[in-house]
């Protein structure tokens, strides 16, 4: 095995592994504004956040910056309850259309932020190749990531599905509308519990 | 339509675990030969924290060389998780040789005769697999200039090392 596909594997694993609740929670709420025919945009989403952290990663890992643990593992649920807080504006599908062209913009910062909460756990993996092994972890995670998204959307399908049937229509908000306040709400919820339980103050 | 919701967010709520940061459990081993000795050398890096944890019980992290380092009880670990065999499954004698800390991790060396070299070894690496479900342990094989890794889940047993 070389050096990339081992490391991609450890991405891929990482990402998948129900502990990371935190990353999967994230990708949840960055995603749960989208339907099936917008999924360009949430795959753009995604690989943006992807980006992010590869960056802050990259940068933790060659040594340029270091980064204080107690703030970015604070900070990592406080993007979370921002995004979920976002998502509670959106009424209909479409209905903030110029504002989401900023998303990607958004996920990619806070991808700087998470990536730094990986940063201390590798930093000391990589000791004297950097470049293939960072590369291999980043696809590995994009991989993840990618499959953690085709998952959450069927979830979404289901779940629209479900209120659809429960629901009478006209009577309440759409099961998309719902769907996005009820998945949000409960994300920010949790996220704002750890965010409580870490925070360095 | 109320019981449904609330039923499902009660749920929500009770299936997710507990607040935790996102941790990445690794482990590194470089191993490589030393034709001098006709030794395997290998070189362990691990968290203190978690590898103090799984030694010395919870909260507690390996100390310092000189500050009470159980090198006992880490040799003994090390025997237990960390296996090196010949082609014919006979298991090669380890021996300690030291450790050096660097910031929140530390390295530990071993040595191992291996009058063969490299070829036809197996090695088995289950270090911290008891502590971590999601422990991964990445083996670095340095041999004629060429670096291989390996990689050590939970349902892997032994990997060839040559």
């Amino acid at each position: 095995m070389t050096d990339f596909s081992a490391f991609l594997e450890l991405g891929w694993r990482h990402i998948l592994d129900l502990a990371a609740l935190d990353h999967i929670l994230f990708l949840l709420v960055l995603a749960v504004i989208y339907r099936w025919q917008d999924w360009r945009n949430a795959v753009w989403v995604v690989t943006a956040f992807t980006i992010g952290h590869s960056v802050t990663l990259g940068l933790a890992v060659t040594g340029l910056v270091a980064l204080p643990t107690a703030l970015i593992e604070f900070l990592i649920p406080v993007t979370i309850v921002l995004t979920a807080l976002d998502n509670l504006r959106e009424r209909d599908p479409g209905s903030r259309r110029r504002e989401l062209r900023l998303r990607p913009v958004f996920a990619g910062v806070f991808g700087l932020v998470h990536g730094a909460g990986f940063a201390n756990y590798l930093n000391s993996l990589f000791l004297d190749q950097i470049t293939l092994p960072l590369l291999g972890f980043n696809v590995g995670i994009e991989l993840g990531q990618l499959v953690v998204l085709l998952a959450a959307f069927a979830a979404f399908a289901v779940t629209d599905r479900l209120i659809g049937v429960l629901l009478r229509p006209g009577v309440a908000p759409s099961p998309y509308r719902l769907r996005v306040l009820g998945i949000s709400t409960v994300v920010a919820l949790f996220a704002a519990g750890w965010a409580f339980e870490r925070s360095p103050w | 339509m109320r019981a449904v919701i609330l039923f499902a967010f009660a749920a929500l709520l009770i299936i997710a675990p507990a607040a935790a940061a996102h941790p990445l459990h690794t482990s590194l081993t470089q191993v490589s030969y030393d034709a001098g000795t006709r030794e395997v050398k290998m070189a362990i890096r691990v968290f203190a924290d978690d590898f103090g944890e799984a030694l010395l019980g919870e909260g507690r992290a390996l100390p310092r060389a000189g500050e009470g380092f159980p090198a006992g009880a880490v040799m003994q670990y090390l025997a237990a998780k960390l296996s090196l065999t010949t082609g014919e499954g006979q298991e090669l004698p380890v021996r300690w040789i030291g450790t050096r800390r660097k910031g929140a991790v530390i390295w530990l060396f071993i040595r191992a005769p291996a009058p063969e070299g490299l070829e036809g070894l197996r090695i088995r690496n289950r270090i911290l697999f008891e502590h971590f479900d999601d422990q991964v342990n990445l083996v670095q094989v340095f041999r004629g200039g060429h670096r291989a890794t390996l990689l050590f889940t939970h349902n892997d047993v032994w990997k060839p090392l040559g």
